[in-house]
């Protein structure tokens, strides 16, 4: 491991463990508001200075950066596994299943989500409480992403099927799924862990988008997405810089993972 | 078809094929060849003749590659013809193995050395492997690779061509198959990789009394190791003798134009002073 | 970049402040540019429906009243005088001589009666015509000479000369129509998308103290423009003159930036409400149905919001605690008596224990047991209502009940408001453009489909409502504006006590104005900043662009 690698490796280590420590760290609570001091200015109460409602904002990053960092990568996960399972099936399949699946994921990507979202949320009870509303937020995310991260795995695992060893791993009697298993399942991993890499943020973001459909993450919680979105108003980061503090965090912790990962990957 | 009705004179493999692909009709033309017991057959031809291809098509594998074949093979006198997928796994890599024409890219680049051996093996074996492994790696010492745990933990992005070439050569022997495909084995190796591993064949072939079907452009390295040869020509066997009478009274005149071919000037390697 | 860009700001109101000390550099002529959110649907003034459509029409159309934006008092226009007689029924008008439509055909009695039979043309679905049709029966024009004219209604309207403030007498000679207008203004241009421009009236008939014909502008330029914050970029750049709504970070902002520039009108006629589900055939549970359906219940809640804050922190103090359904604003109709609700959250804790309800280890349980927590819907995408539930559910969770903040897209709310009545508490704004309480029928009246609260009932469900339909009827017909003002005094007073709507905060209305326009004040009425815009006057354009 380079050191650059221990570094991101320390630094994420020391994200996630601050995240998962927030209530020892931040005195107060995410969704106290201290209403005589909103829109404060970084002081010693409050590192970070608080919100327009006088929420402390260094304890509404940490608890945001627990939601967000124990879930985005569980739902890019999911993601990732559905469309490796969908990918792989119809590029080992190959012929008619292959052409159908691919039809779906032509059909999936082109669907009108906000309709879709809209129905879900017109299922859901409106009392759902904040948590409850968060693993239905990244399930939701998990589920109806797999369509793009499937087409790139089918055209891999179309190639791998194709390839020299998986033709001598049969010409040596190597069963069907043991050619998948083993053989091009493993080839695969490094364009799963790009996909996975790549819903990360994207999860992120999109679950801020998913507040606008009453389906996101809930007052008072906090979340990456909800403290990203307030930078959408240019006018209001010029005057207060601390408003990037999650922007900050996010490129960080993508960019460590990056280092970690990919380098024990090769 | 019973084990008793085989006899010496039954041949080992009996072959009689059409092939074509779909944007290349005729790739094979009533090709009818057999190969005996512990023979070692060479079919000679120049790329694109379709010497791959029969390779595919003794396997069964031809739909792997698009390709549909048409005609008769027969293998321990059964036609494989009616064999199912099932059965013909069990004959793939057990009875007859197959060694492809690229090393590198047939390795599997995720898997390291050990582990791709170790497929190989369980592919047909009910022994576990660790009480195989000892004997594996005793294959490994017989084809000339370092035999340690080391060599086993890499990955082929890790080895030479000549390594990654006989490790593959391990692989197809692992269960010492009747008959062994080697598909232009020694095409990727430099000339005295080249000679090793044909001795390697012809040491195979003796002290297993495996059969070997060899693939080959290189008149050199047939006329080195084989017993017969049967030559190729835009799908059709044109020629097919001793491997003597190939070389010295070439019949056909496209044989002649391959043996006219071969360097006059000076011996490039060892191989080729036989004639 | 950031640097050029600054400088040459910077160097505009360089130019900007030379021109103001020119001194005289307002006077005739000139462009008055403002932004709209979208093209109008129509320029048929009888049609006119959408905000955009209604600007043209206030700036091209002449109408015989008009209600004076700034006093809320009527004033003559075409009409020099009128006078209500028979109960009511009948309006006489004496018209205004010798004034000229655009294209210099005059004006008379017969445009006006022109225009009643068009707007009343059932084919024409005219939404002004609509606001006339107030029961069976024809209204009848009977025109005795070029300037008098009567007008009959079938039964008497509370009221009604309101209603010809959108009534713009269209031409009943005139070769152009609609387009022959007898307002300050007339249409110019038209580019879809990009802007709307009028120009000058040259007949327009006022003339100012001096004697000089109105109005001052040579053209007004609406320029399509949805995004906010571009709109206030533009406005700094001086390429707008006007923003009739700002949000408060925008006018703070504004403030910070050219105090000068930023208006805040006072109270606006907007004011946010919440309101629980009444409807008894609700998906609900029984015993949340019990509770919404319980004054004490409503009245806790009330009283465990802190207005104050609300107004301080979601509005950074540009709005004031709403104190009932009609905003001081409105100066007409506002209950004065009225205070809003005070916050005292132990008082509403100690009224909802006197129900039977109890505070358990800082969760609040119903007498049955069940643990108080409701779900509180509102539309996405409205920063100051997000902080309001965010605060709400604060003060609640103070009285232990547990409140969750459901945002959701606007027609999604409305169906579950309209149509599945699917929601326990709602979050919503509400601007009541016509000041007249005969507008607001469709919500009080317990039939009406805009009863928000429990909507179309076929016979009042409780006293309190039988007693609103009765007031509400009664000041409909009443013509004595006093007994109008006592009967929806009263309604006031019924719907502070009984809080079906909790009203939590009127809005400032927030607007900025160029330095470089003269006579313009936002009021709280629309249009907010051209009211008059044939008085509006600019800085010479010579000067500033020079």
């Amino acid at each position: 491991m380079t050191t650059a690698a221990k570094v991101a490796g320390v630094l994420l280590l020391v994200v996630t463990a601050t995240s998962l420590a927030a209530g020892l760290l931040s005195p107060v609570s995410y969704e106290t508001q201290f209403r005589e001091s909103p829109n404060a200015p970084p002081c010693r109460q409050f590192p970070l200075g608080t919100d327009e409602l006088g929420r402390d904002r260094l304890a509404r990053l940490l608890y945001g950066s627990r939601v967000s960092l124990l879930l985005a990568p569980a739902a890019a996960g999911l993601s990732v596994a559905l469309s490796a399972l969908i990918g792989i099936t119809a590029g080992y399949a190959g012929g008619w299943v292959e052409r159908a699946t691919m039809a779906a994921a032509d059909l999936f990507v082109s669907l009108p989500w906000l309709f879709l979202l809209l129905t879900v949320r017109a299922l859901l009870p409106l009392n759902v409480t904040p948590w409850a509303s968060i693993l239905i937020t990244f399930l939701l995310l998990g589920v109806l992403s797999w369509a793009p991260g499937a087409r790139v795995i089918r055209a891999g695992a179309s190639a791998l099927k194709r390839s020299e060893f998986a033709l001598l791993a049969r010409a040596s009697g190597c069963p069907k799924p043991r050619l998948l298993w083993k053989h091009i399942l493993p080839n695969l991993r490094p364009l799963m862990a790009a996909q996975f890499w790549i819903a990360i943020p994207v999860f992120i973001l999109s679950e801020a988008n998913l507040g606008m459909l009453g389906l996101g993450i809930a007052e008072p919680l906090p979340s990456w997405g909800g403290l990203l979105a307030e930078l959408q108003d240019p006018g209001r980061v010029g005057g207060n810089p601390v408003l990037l503090a999650p922007a900050v965090l996010l490129t960080v912790f993508l960019s460590c993972l990056q280092f970690v990962f990919s380098k024990e990957d090769q | 078809m019973s084990e008793t009705a085989m006899n010496g004179l039954t041949p080992l493999l009996s072959v009689s094929l059409n092939a074509s692909y779909p944007n290349r009709p005729h790739v094979l033309e009533d090709v009818r060849f057999d190969v005996q017991q512990g023979e070692i057959l060479a079919l000679v031809g120049q790329s694109g003749c379709g010497k791959s291809t029969i390779a595919l098509c003794i396997l069964k594998l031809l739909g792997v590659k698009g390709g549909s074949a048409s005609g008769a093979i027969k293998f321990q006198g059964r036609d494989l013809e009616w064999a199912s997928e099932r059965e013909m796994r069990a004959i793939r890599g057990r009875q007859i193995a197959m060694v492809p024409q690229s090393p590198l890219s047939s390795l599997n680049p995720a898997l390291r050395i050990g582990a791709q051996l170790k497929e190989a093996w369980r592919a047909h074996a009910e022994e576990e492997w660790e009480a195989a492994k000892p004997r594996v790696l005793q294959l490994l010492e017989s084809v000339d690779l370092p035999c340690d745990e080391g060599f086993l933990r890499r990955v082929p992005s890790q080895i030479s061509v000549g390594q990654a070439q006989r490790v593959l050569i391990a692989m197809a022997v692992i269960h010492r198959p009747r008959l062994l495909i080697a598909d232009e084995p020694t095409s990727a190796l430099d000339l005295i990789t080249q000679r090793e591993v044909l001795d390697l064949f012809a040491r195979l072939n003796r002290e297993l009394n495996m059969a070997i079907l060899y693939i080959s452009h290189d008149l050199l390295s047939v006329a080195a190791l084989c017993h017969r040869a049967a030559v190729l020509e835009r799908g059709r066997i044109v020629e097919c003798g001793t491997a003597e009478q190939i070389f010295e009274r070439p019949a056909h005149p496209y044989t002649r134009r391959l043996i006219d071919a071969l360097p006059r000037v000076g011996q490039p390697s060892g191989v080729g002073q036989s004639f | 970049m950031s640097f050029q860009a600054t400088s040459i700001r910077a160097t505009r109101r360089a130019v900007l402040v030379a021109a103001l000390c020119l001194g005289a550099c307002f006077g005739q002529g000139g462009e008055l540019r403002f932004s709209i959110r979208s093209d109008p649907k129509t320029f048929d003034p009888l049609l006119a429906e959408d905000d955009a459509s209604e600007t043209v029409r206030y700036l091209t159309g002449g109408t015989l009243i008009r209600i004076d934006r700034r006093t809320q008092k009527f004033i003559p226009e075409l009409a020099e005088s009128w006078q209500i007689t028979a109960g009511g029924t009948k309006i006489a008008f004496k018209l205004r001589q010798g004034v000229l439509f655009s294209d210099g055909t005059p004006f008379s009695a017969d445009d006006v009666a022109h225009t009643f039979r068009r707007v009343m043309d059932p084919n024409l679905h005219s939404p002004v015509g609509d606001s006339f049709r107030g029961g069976p029966g024809e209204i009848k024009t009977e025109v005795q000479g070029p300037a008098r004219i009567t007008v009959t209604f079938p039964a008497a309207l509370a009221g009604v000369e309101r209603l010809f403030d959108q009534l713009t007498i269209v031409s009943s000679r005139s070769p152009k129509k609609e387009l022959a207008t007898l307002g300050p203004f007339v249409l110019g241009e038209h580019k879809p998308g990009s802007y709307v421009l009028f120009r000058r009236n040259p007949n327009y008939w006022k003339k100012d103290a001096a004697g000089r014909r109105l109005p001052y502008l040579d053209s007004v330029r609406a320029d399509i423009q949805q995004n906010l914050d571009l709109e206030l970029l533009r406005f700094k750049r001086g390429e707008v003159q006007l923003i009739d709504t700002l949000d408060p970070e925008l006018f703070d902002r504004l403030s910070a930036d050219s105090p000068g520039e930023a208006k805040n009108a006072g109270a606006s006629l907007e004011s946010e409400m919440l309101w629980f589900n009444q409807v008894a055939a609700a998906p609900l549970p029984a015993y949340k149905k019990a509770w919404f359906r319980s004054k004490d219940f409503r009245r806790a809640v009330s009283s465990a919001i802190n207005r104050g804050d609300l107004c301080r922190l979601a509005y950074k103090g540009h709005a004031d605690p709403a104190a009932g359904p009609i905003s001081g604003a409105n100066r007409l109709w506002v209950n004065a008596k009225l205070t809003p609700h005070v916050f005292e959250p132990q008082a509403a804790l100690a009224r909802l224990q006197r129900g039977g309800f109890r505070l358990e280890a800082g969760t609040l349980r119903d007498p049955q047991g069940n643990v108080v927590e409701f779900s509180l819907a509102t539309n996405s995408g409205n920063k100051s209502r997000a902080r309001i539930a965010a605060l709400i559910q604060q003060d609640l969770a103070k009285i232990g009940i547990r409140l969750n903040v459901v945002p959701l897209d606007f027609p999604s709310l409305i169906e579950r408001m309209t149509r599945t009545y699917d929601y326990e508490a709602c979050l919503l704004g509400l601007v009541n453009v016509d000041l007249d309480p005969n507008s607001q029928m469709n919500v009080w009246l317990s039939s009406a489909g805009n009863h928000q609260w429990n909507p179309k009932q076929k016979t009042p469900e409780t006293p309190w409502e039988a007693e609103i339909d009765r007031l509400m009827l009664a000041q409909s017909s009443a013509l004595d504006p006093k007994k109008r003002k006592a009967a929806f005094d009263r309604v006031q007073e019924i719907v502070w006590e009984e809080a079906p709507f909790l009203y939590l905060v009127n809005k400032h209305a927030l607007a900025a104005v160029s330095r470089s326009v003269l006579n313009a004040s936002p009021v709280a009425l629309w249009p907010r900043l051209y009211w008059n815009p044939e008085y509006l006057q600019v800085a010479n354009q010579m000067a500033r662009t020079r």
